[in-house]
């Protein structure tokens, strides 16, 4: 009996061509544009170099050792990261603001303990003079003391930075491995397909509830034991939902050589327990109330919309800002917990936080499962 | 005595202020073909839900095969088919998948659930169509799957719920023999329909319900002799007299006559050859007519005389 339910709901989800292409064709499609569009924005950055005011301060404080360093910081390919124009504050102000000759921004190295960057407007090249001046406060402190304690050293100590600032550099975001800003975006599509395997979950309880679906009275007329019935849905759908995201990241890795980094495996297995969030949270929506299966899906694309704007999946920094303000949205909002733990392996790699978004998902996935199979329990309806 | 096979007792139903079932009971033997007719929203499909635990009650109990009905009886859901009245199928899934999937929430048996489910294929003659999809059927034929999907598992009880809506003639033949055959192999047959043709075609037994209540109940001869008129003469003449009229309503056994656009039409009580009289009084008279014939009641005239509406809209 089982494996009838389970065979027939695999051939039905498998034939549900809308389903599948939304959820696949419409994730490669979109993987592939993003490729194009932002792999190309990104390879030109890396080989920018950057026009840059620096204003020195008193040399005794070590800066005109500092701007020699910014001039030597160079990408992997040996280009030159920044062009300094050494000026003072007034001109360099007056540069920024006439654009002649052009300048991306100002490094103000008066204070060493306060390193300052002018830009004026947002973009590309103020991103890699704001991770530069990062990385220099970083090392301020150190320069400071050095001059202090010990002023003779000092080239020797801003050499030593050299291999390792431009390990920082990359490191901010500016030059390859696994963490390239453009793929977060490939990591919030995944979330998506997996956040999409909701709309396969909230079809499974319809197909057996007498006030969703004509089937459903069927179904329900019949002896068939309700939970195994659910079950059986459930595994069928997981099984074609999981090939589909698998076949995503597949694309994404070995057609569009995405770099997600060194734990390839990791992001599979994030990728597969997001999955079954997704349709757990469709199967969970499927049980709630008696709606139409309108309503129910209009419920369901609110929370999977909602939840992905509030997660950041559409404003980047909107996570952020919920987790400042209410977190505890973040906590429970399917979409924010899968891109925690996308954004965490991106950043983090395999850490403590990896892992915490990783049990909040498996833990979110139990409870929506188990919630939803003691509401499908067997009832009659006050209307139909 | 046969065995009772449904049973409801009073059975309240309300949607909030409506009263769709109002101390509704019904009682159905094995064996029986019974036809359950009504108006649309009489409360025929109601019945049918709570009967099957789809639909909870307010009041009132429901017993299958002599045992308590109720969402969790699994055995008793076992012994029952159902029909529906709108066409239950899943679209991804061909003719042939269809019948073997709804087969087998009942029949565990690999092989046994294989022949059923040719049997039923075979039975609603859809068998060239086993690799269609849903989709690609006529009107006619997705009520034939419909029912192999109903029936496949071979059921004690069968419910059929409006199963020729929409149906063309020639399919509605087809199902309604189905129909009686399945009852010549043994199924108990609930019947529900509003069209009155078909009823007095295939039941042994008929319930008329309106507005959630009994109307009338027993079998089709039984319910024509509740009602006042048991033959109708109908005359085309083309010119009656005011006097003639008068003299028809005088004859033995008329108790209504009216005579519209050139059609007169004479409703008696008692006895069923009262055409004789009739015809000899337009002899006698020498009033010329066109055509002459009797009509027997139908189970409309039925419905009409005791609830004193249509028991469907005019088509």
């Amino acid at each position: 009996m089982f494996s009838n339910i389970f065979v027939s709901r695999f051939k039905i989800v498998l034939r549900n061509k809308d389903s599948i292409l939304w959820s696949l064709v419409f994730a490669l499609a979109l993987g592939t544009l993003f490729n194009f569009a932002f792999k190309s924005i990104y390879e030109n950055a890396q080989n920018t170099t950057v026009d840059v005011a620096v204003v020195e301060g008193q040399e005794e404080f070590g800066t005109g050792n500092m701007s020699d360093f910014l001039k030597e910081i160079e990408y992997e390919d040996g280009t030159k990261m920044l062009n300094i124009k050494k000026v003072d504050i007034d001109e360099a102000k007056k540069m920024l603001d006439a654009k002649e000759p052009e300048i991306s921004g100002i490094i103000d190295l008066r204070d060493m303990s306060d390193i300052k960057l002018i830009i004026n407007e947002s973009g590309l090249k103020s991103s890699i003079l704001s991770s530069v001046v990062s990385v220099l406060r970083q090392y301020s402190s150190i320069i400071v003391e050095t001059i202090k304690n010990d002023p003779a050293n000092i080239n020797s100590v801003i050499e030593s930075f050299g291999d390792e600032t431009n390990e920082l550099v990359k490191s901010e975001g500016l030059a390859g491995n696994n963490k390239d800003p453009y793929v977060t975006y490939f990591y919030n599509l995944i979330a998506m397909m997996a956040v999409m395997a909701s709309m396969t979950g909230v079809g499974i309880p319809e197909s057996c509830q007498a006030n969703q679906s004509e089937v459903g009275k069927r179904v329900d007329c019949s002896p068939i034991n309700r939970v195994l019935y659910e079950i059986a849905g459930l595994l069928s759908a997981a099984i074609v939902k999981l090939a589909i995201t698998i076949t995503g990241v597949c694309y994404f890795i070995y057609v569009l050589k995405i770099d997600f980094g060194g734990d390839i495996q990791y992001v599979f297995l994030t990728a597969i327990l997001a999955t079954f969030l997704g349709l757990s949270l469709g199967f969970f929506v499927g049980h709630i109330g008696s709606f139409s299966k309108k309503t129910r899906e209009n419920i369901l694309t609110a929370i999977v919309v909602g939840g992905g704007f509030l997660s950041g999946l559409m404003v980047a920094n909107m996570k952020a800002i919920i987790e400042v303000n209410c977190p505890f949205i973040n906590r429970i909002n399917p979409s924010a917990v899968i891109s925690d733990a996308f954004y965490a392996l991106n950043m983090y790699g395999v850490s403590d936080r990896y892992y915490r978004s990783i049990i909040s998902i498996v833990v979110m996935t139990i409870v929506f499962i188990v919630a939803g199979l003691i509401m499908s329990r067997r009832k009659s309806y006050a209307s139909l | 005595m046969a065995n009772t096979v449904v049973e409801i007792n009073n059975l309240v139903k309300r949607y909030k202020e409506l009263i769709a079932l109002d101390n509704f009971s019904l009682k159905i033997n094995e064996g029986e073909i019974f036809g359950l007719l009504g108006p649309n929203g009489s409360g025929k499909t109601t019945t049918i839900n709570c009967l099957l635990s789809l639909l909870s009650y307010d009041k009132g109990e429901i017993k299958l095969f002599d045992e308590k009905m109720h969402p969790s009886r699994r055995d008793l859901k076992s012994r029952i088919g159902v029909v529906p009245q709108n066409v239950a199928v899943f679209d991804e899934l061909t003719v042939y998948e269809n019948v073997e999937y709804f087969c087998g929430l009942y029949i565990k048996d690999k092989k046994l659930k294989k022949k059923y489910v040719e049997e039923a294929i075979e039975f609603v003659d859809i068998a060239d169509f086993k690799k269609f999809y849903p989709k690609k059927l006529s009107g006619g034929l997705l009520r034939r799957l419909n029912i192999a999907c109903g029936i496949a598992h071979k059921p004690e009880l069968i419910i059929f719920d409006e199963p020729t809506v929409a149906v063309d003639p020639q399919s509605r033949n087809r199902i309604l023999e189905g129909i009686a055959e399945l009852n010549k192999n043994g199924a108990t047959i609930i019947y529900t329909s509003h069209y009155m043709e078909e009823v007095e075609q295939l039941c042994n037994r008929v319930l008329i319900m309106d507005k959630g209540k009994k109307v009338a109940e027993g079998t089709k001869d039984e319910l024509k002799g509740m009602i006042k008129n048991t033959e109708s003469i109908v005359v085309n003449v083309r010119r009656l007299s005011e006097d003639a009229i008068n003299d028809i309503k005088e004859l033995h056994h008329v108790y209504d006559v009216k005579n519209t656009n050139g059609t007169l039409t004479v409703k008696c009580s008692g006895g069923k050859h009262n055409i004789t009289h009739v015809s000899e009084y337009f002899e006698k008279n020498g009033i010329d007519y066109d055509r002459i014939y009797s009509e027997l009641p139908t189970l409309n005239d039925v419905f009409l005389e005791i609830t004193g509406k249509e028991l469907r809209d005019k088509e």
